[in-house]
């Protein structure tokens, strides 16, 4: 534990992933302001507010896809904000997409060995190979392996995604959306499987998500976005009673 | 002076003019290309068309270019419909490789088809409206018909677009498709007009050419690289900077054909493609998507 | 694991092995026949690899064949005497460096902007080589006097060529570089985000097939021993996308498949006129891109599910 401490102290922060004051603007509009939190090693962060709250903005920022206008991003310590998509992907970070992207005319199993063939842990050749059948079964596609990415449900769609993410092994795992469009069987299956993978690979996550019911029984801890800043952050069950945290939803609904 | 003045009005006279009809004819790109994304490869065969129907209506039945001009515009409109109902609708929303493969299969269709028909001979059509004289320099008539009705052309088309329901209705398209549909824009219908417009500006362009400069099939390439390049230097889907973006084309061409040798145009128009890519890959002009 | 039947491979060593024995029979037409039909697979397997496998569509391809093409006879016109397979090594290194220049700039962009960008810089060159006086002008540059090469030699050259990048092509997609290519094609930005370094790929695939045709370029010059600004024209590109499209783009029996096909339905349609069978290849393409995007490969995969374990 002691170790641990030290560790999270030399890395100049409070843990994995430090965010502080990121800014994101597209024209005049703000989509993320000046936003600040930290994800410890190994714990899961739920990321949640009303739509346009700039939730999937601060995913893009993180994993570079979008430069962030002003604030600094840390992974382990080191700056990444800047960097090119692949160059933070190299270190590690790997997402899931709200609307799914799988590789659609390629076969699972493909789709998987691109997600173990590349990145810092990248494996080769028949080593990947090995890895990529893994995650198919880790998630239950293992029949399916041979199909063509596009012929699956949605549902499996997302675990395709999530078994390509987790095949370098990644330290930080971003999950957008990951339940969104599921029925409540395919919902508890997915989290079944989110918990393993927080048990069994002990893998870092921050993840998106509208489903409180998820959100509060997967999360370690909380943050709460609205209009592009942070409102709350905390424990999931003292957020989900938080005034302003009900005010931003009501607000959302009601508006 | 080391550069005649004469020389240097006439070549500015010269490269606007063209560059009104240059304008034109990126109109009809951008129309396409910003509304449904689709880069149609066919744009220079369109063109020809264009002026293959004022080569044969003036050699056939003596009707002048500026008659032409009006009767090319609705025969493109229906030409376009055409290729849109059978073919280009089933690849908007595809990826690009889908619609730019797609449209070069009709421009090869089309291409050949014109030189099975009327064979490679390099034709002109042989009008002659005189010319006026500018100071030291000439304005050749063909170049001034050209270019008014291509200014007559664009004034229409901005009032089309800001005065009417369709015409709103496409600008909407073009900034935000998801939005203009959620508004109960009839988006099948307007993707439709647009390719009508389109495909009648690239004829309109195509016989303004005709007038100017000789044409044959095998010019489409050269045709659609022009175009390509001014809807870029103008900023996808903004009418006015296609045709600011088609005057400085035409000048650019004007003054490397004077100072240079007209020979390297494909050569300054390739750098300069590259260049706006790269430099403003969204126009040189702010216009309406900014 | 159990070795399994691996059609594909048997497939283009057979087709090779018997292009391979096509000389033996001493049949000048029969030899050029197939010096002609090696060219256009040698090319369209290159052209496979940026647009087929890598998704970026290459309008000017044709301008790595011309710059190999005018590199090698200018070493050859210059007094550089070589063996011919040597001589034409220069020119695919040549358009390897040109896939390298003009690519760093061009691969930053995207979809109908790269393809439009090709063509352009297609155009150019074929400006530059007409209008400079060293690069022989419309004349282009004769090459009888300096060579004399037996059609033999260029053929077993051309197919050593396309027998490589056919083989590349096979091996590519199933190792790190050929997935990279893929994923690519199918998402850029995902790819980025699974840490592939996007732009070093791109490049490379971009030179890579570049050099492949500037080779083929080099020793069809010296079969031919003249070269012209035809090299750089549009009209081989269109026969290599007809090819590509109708064998199945972005798979490794694709090109090789096609160029039979393209032949078969040319030589059959030639007949009546000089300009009908690309009337009729373009309406094919159009059909092809709308019912078959993979072509006659992915046909064949589609209507049996064994045939698509099988057919690569």
């Amino acid at each position: 534990m002691a170790g641990q401490a030290v560790r999270a102290e030399a890395a100049g922060g409070q843990g994995l992933l430090v965010l502080r004051g990121v800014t994101k603007r597209f024209g005049g509009l703000v989509a993320v302001q000046g936003v600040s939190f930290a994800v410890a090693e190994g714990e899961t962060v739920g990321l949640i507010g009303p739509n346009g709250a700039g939730k999937t903005t601060l995913f893009n920022v993180i994993t570079g896809a979008v430069a962030p206008e002003g604030g600094e991003i840390r992974l382990g310590g080191e700056r990444i904000d800047g960097l090119r998509p692949h160059e933070i992907a190299q270190r590690g970070v790997r997402r899931t997409y709200q609307i799914v992207r799988p590789f659609p005319n390629l076969s699972l199993l493909d789709n998987v060995l691109i997600g173990s063939l590349f990145g810092g842990t990248g494996r080769a050749g028949e080593a990947a190979r090995e890895r990529a059948r893994e995650m198919l079964a880790f998630v239950g596609l293992t029949d399916k392996a041979a199909m063509l990415a596009r012929d699956l449900n949605l549902a499996e769609k997302k675990k395709l995604e999530l078994a390509r993410a987790l095949a370098s092994g990644p330290q930080l795992l971003l999950l957008d959306e990951v339940l969104a469009g599921l029925n409540p069987v395919e919902i508890d299956r997915s989290l079944a499987l989110l918990a393993e993978i927080k048990g069994r690979l002990g893998t870092t996550i921050v993840m998106v998500e509208h489903v409180m019911r998820a959100v509060l029984r997967v999360s370690d801890r909380v943050v709460v976005l609205h209009q592009g800043e942070k409102i709350a952050e905390g424990r999931p069950e003292v957020v989900a009673g938080d005034p302003r945290v009900i005010e931003a939803y009501l607000g959302e609904r009601v508006g | 002076m080391p550069v005649a003045f004469a020389t240097l009005l006439q070549t500015v006279i010269n490269g606007l003019l063209v560059g009104g009809v240059y304008g034109i004819s990126a109109l009809g790109l951008t129309l396409v290309w910003g509304i449904m994304d689709i880069v149609n490869i066919a744009h220079g065969e369109l063109m020809l068309l264009g002026a293959f129907a004022c080569y044969f209506l003036f050699v056939g039945y003596g009707v002048t270019p500026v008659v032409s001009a009006a009767l090319v515009v609705p025969l493109g409109m229906a030409t376009g419909l055409f290729p849109y109902r059978t073919v280009i609708r089933r690849v908007v929303g595809r990826p690009a490789l889908a619609s730019l493969l797609l449209t070069f299969g009709v421009s090869l269709f089309l291409n050949n088809s014109m030189l099975n028909l009327w064979s490679p001979t390099i034709r002109s059509v042989g009008w002659f409206p005189g010319s006026l004289a500018l100071g030291p320099a000439l304005i050749p008539g063909t170049r001034l018909v050209a270019f008014a009705v291509a200014v007559l052309a664009a004034v229409l088309l901005y009032l089309f677009l800001s005065r009417t329901y369709s015409g709103r209705a496409i600008r909407a398209i073009m900034q935000d498709p998801e939005a203009a549909a959620a508004m109960g824009v009839n988006t099948r219908a307007i993707l439709l007009l647009a390719f009508g417009l389109g495909t009648a500006f690239a004829f309109l362009a195509g016989s303004l050419l005709a007038t100017v400069r000789p044409f044959a099939p095998q010019f489409a390439v050269s045709y659609a690289i022009i175009a390509f390049v001014i809807v870029v230097a103008g900023g996808l889907g903004n009418p006015m900077g296609a045709l600011l973006g088609g005057l400085l084309i035409g000048l650019i061409e004007s003054f490397t054909g004077t100072f240079w040798s007209q020979a390297y145009t494909p050569v300054v128009v390739s750098l300069l493609l590259v260049t706006f890519l790269l430099v403003r890959p969204t126009g040189l002009f702010r216009g309406a998507r900014a | 694991m159990p070795s399994r039947l691996r059609p594909t491979p048997l497939l283009l060593a057979l087709a090779f092995l018997a292009f391979l024995a096509v000389p033996a029979f001493q049949d000048e037409s029969m030899t050029s026949f197939c010096f002609r039909l090696l060219e256009l697979v040698a090319m369209t397997y290159s052209l496979n690899l940026i647009t087929g496998y890598l998704g970026y569509v290459d309008f000017g391809h044709i301008v790595f064949y011309g710059v190999g093409a005018y590199t090698t006879a200018l070493l050859l016109s210059g007094g550089v005497a070589l063996h011919p397979a040597l001589l034409i090594l220069p020119g695919g290194a040549a358009a390897l460096l040109f896939g390298l220049l003009a690519g760093y700039p061009a691969l930053r962009l995207r979809g109908a902007y790269f393809a439009i960008a090709t063509f352009s810089i297609n155009e150019a060159m074929k400006a530059v080589v007409l209008n400079v006086d060293w690069l022989g002008g419309s004349e282009g540059i004769p090459l009888a006097r300096y060579i004399r090469l037996e059609l033999t030699t260029a053929y077993y050259v051309l197919l050593g060529i396309a027998a490589a990048v056919a083989a590349f092509s096979y091996t590519a997609v199933r190792q790190k570089f050929g997935l990279g290519m893929l994923a690519i094609r199918e998402d850029e930005d995902v790819a980025e985000a699974l840490a592939i370094d996007t732009t070093r790929y791109k490049l490379l695939t971009y030179a890579l097939s570049g050099a492949v045709a500037g080779l083929a370029g080099g020793i069809v010059g010296l079969a031919h021993v003249y070269v012209s600004t035809e090299y750089f024209d549009v009209g081989k590109s269109i026969e290599m996308f007809v090819i590509m499209m109708l064998g199945g783009a972005g798979t490794a029996l694709g090109p090789l498949l096609g160029a039979f096909l393209y032949f078969l339905i040319k030589d059959f349609l030639i007949l009546r006129s000089p300009h009908l069978h690309l009337v009729i290849f373009g309406l094919i393409i159009v059909f092809i891109v709308l019912f078959l995007p993979a072509g006659l490969v992915g046909y064949l995969r589609e209507r049996s599910g064994r045939l698509r374990a099988l057919l690569e």
